[in-house]
């Protein structure tokens, strides 16, 4: 248990206690200053009564094209479809995420204290975007010519809210490496949960990352391609391995760029072993990791939580061998054996 | 004035420009100029956010800024809806 103590340690220390195991470091030097704000306002409100858990209810807002979240409220939790397909789209597919989650690996909602889940649609005017704001989702209708409606996609759906589960387990920060990992974790289960939406197996799925934005006119099949980092479209620079690693400052250092390479490695690993399997690995490792982790330390906390789950006999006996190979075969081997 | 607006970041992560001639009236320039001295207030939480840079050309002169998604002044956002969007 990490006392008050862990506050005034110094941040490289709380970083070399959390790869060596420690979860309360890891949690303390994840803590956003939001976060810690409400454990303050929970801990001054209630004492010793611990915090109450939502229920993870959803709520969609139709931002009427302005500029802003929250114009007008036109769906909740339980409430029968509306006139806007739009609005349907996000409450379902917003549904189906926080289900995945919590039948899946027990997540009771993004936070995993109930957070409710909202959904802003028809954001600005032809806003080809959607966003995750620490908060809530935010989806622009694209602008009809090479984009189209960002909220009825399951694989961006579950990229948003995947950004909300990964800020309150690890809080990868959002450049250079830990921000790759954090974009790689968004495509991971918007990949996965789209497969399970379309009843897919990883030898049937696309594999490809927003095929469900882009127009004909758009000069490529999608946005992104796990199974081929950089041929997705016309503009798609993702590497492939780590030959290729791209070091330049555009895009916070390139957290949409060289998350191919793990990206790459975690298709290998699923043709492998399964898809169900590595979504527990990954999950656990995101778990396991902190705000400042590289890819290397990726790489050691996913084949030593492999190894856990195959000595439980939760996951294929040789998840360790085939994440290690595909990691391998990206440009990444460990450097701590 | 010559403008030219770059888009990068966002969910896409592909990179947007446009250039082209603004044609502004002494106090409609002010007024842009002013709003480009606007803040930009990053929000530490924001993925997938869009960051928006603005360049205008005066003669011999060059203003520019740059913004996160949700520092991004009104005024600038229906600007570039009007360049970008409008044609
Ligand atoms: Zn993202």
């Amino acid at each position: 248990m990490c006392t008050a103590k862990c506050h005034i340690v110094p941040p490289h220390i709380l970083e070399e206690l959390a790869k060596r195991g420690s979860l309360s470091c890891k949690r303390t030097l994840n803590d956003t200053g939001r976060i810690r704000e409400r454990r303050q306002n929970a801990l001054n409100y209630l004492l010793s009564r611990a915090q109450e858990a939502g229920e993870g209810k959803r709520f969609v807002y139709d931002c009427k094209t302005q500029y802003e979240q929250r114009v007008a409220l036109v769906r909740q939790e339980g409430e029968d479809p509306v006139a806007d397909e739009a609005a349907n789209k996000a409450y379902d597919t917003s549904g189906f995420v926080r289900d995945y989650f919590r039948n899946t690996f027990g997540l009771n909602s993004i936070d995993d204290n109930g957070l409710d889940i909202i959904s802003n649609i028809h954001y600005g005017v032809a806003y080809n975007n959607a966003y995750w704001d620490g908060d809530e989702m935010t989806y622009g209708d694209g602008d009809g010519r090479e984009f189209t409606n960002f909220a009825g996609a399951i694989d961006v759906v579950a990229h948003e809210l995947a950004h909300g589960v990964t800020q309150f387990l690890a809080n990868l920060e959002y450049q250079s490496q830990p921000g790759a990992l954090n974009e790689h974790f968004s495509d991971v289960f918007g990949t996965v949960v789209k497969q399970k939406y379309l009843g897919q197996d990883v030898s049937e799925a696309d594999w490809l990352i927003g095929d469900s934005v882009v127009t004909e006119a758009f000069p490529g099949v999608a946005i992104r391609s796990m199974k081929a980092p950089g041929t997705a479209n016309d503009f798609d620079t993702q590497p492939d391995h780590m030959d290729n690693y791209y070091n330049g400052t555009a895009d916070n250092q390139g957290v949409h760029i060289n998350s191919g390479i793990p990206n790459k490695a975690f298709y290998l690993s699923c043709m492998e072993i399964g898809i169900d399997d590595c979504a527990l690995i990954w999950f656990e490792t995101l778990r396991a990791l902190w705000r400042t982790a590289n890819f290397n330390d990726m790489l050691e906390t996913l084949v030593n939580t492999a190894q856990s789950l195959a000595d439980e006999s939760r996951v294929a006996e040789n998840a360790v061998e085939a994440v290690t190979a595909s990691f391998a075969q990206v440009g990444l081997t460990r450097t701590v054996v | 004035m010559k403008y030219k607006i770059e888009i990068t970041g966002g969910f896409t992560g592909i990179p947007k420009s446009y250039e082209g001639e603004l044609p502004l009236k002494g106090a409609e320039k002010k007024e842009l100029l002013r709003t480009l001295r606007s803040p930009s207030v990053g929000n530490e939480a924001l993925r997938d956010g869009q960051h928006y840079s603005l360049s205008f050309e005066d003669g011999d002169k060059t203003y520019a800024a740059a913004f996160a998604e949700h520092s991004l002044p009104r005024e600038l956002r229906e600007l570039i809806d009007r360049l970008i969007v409008s044609g």
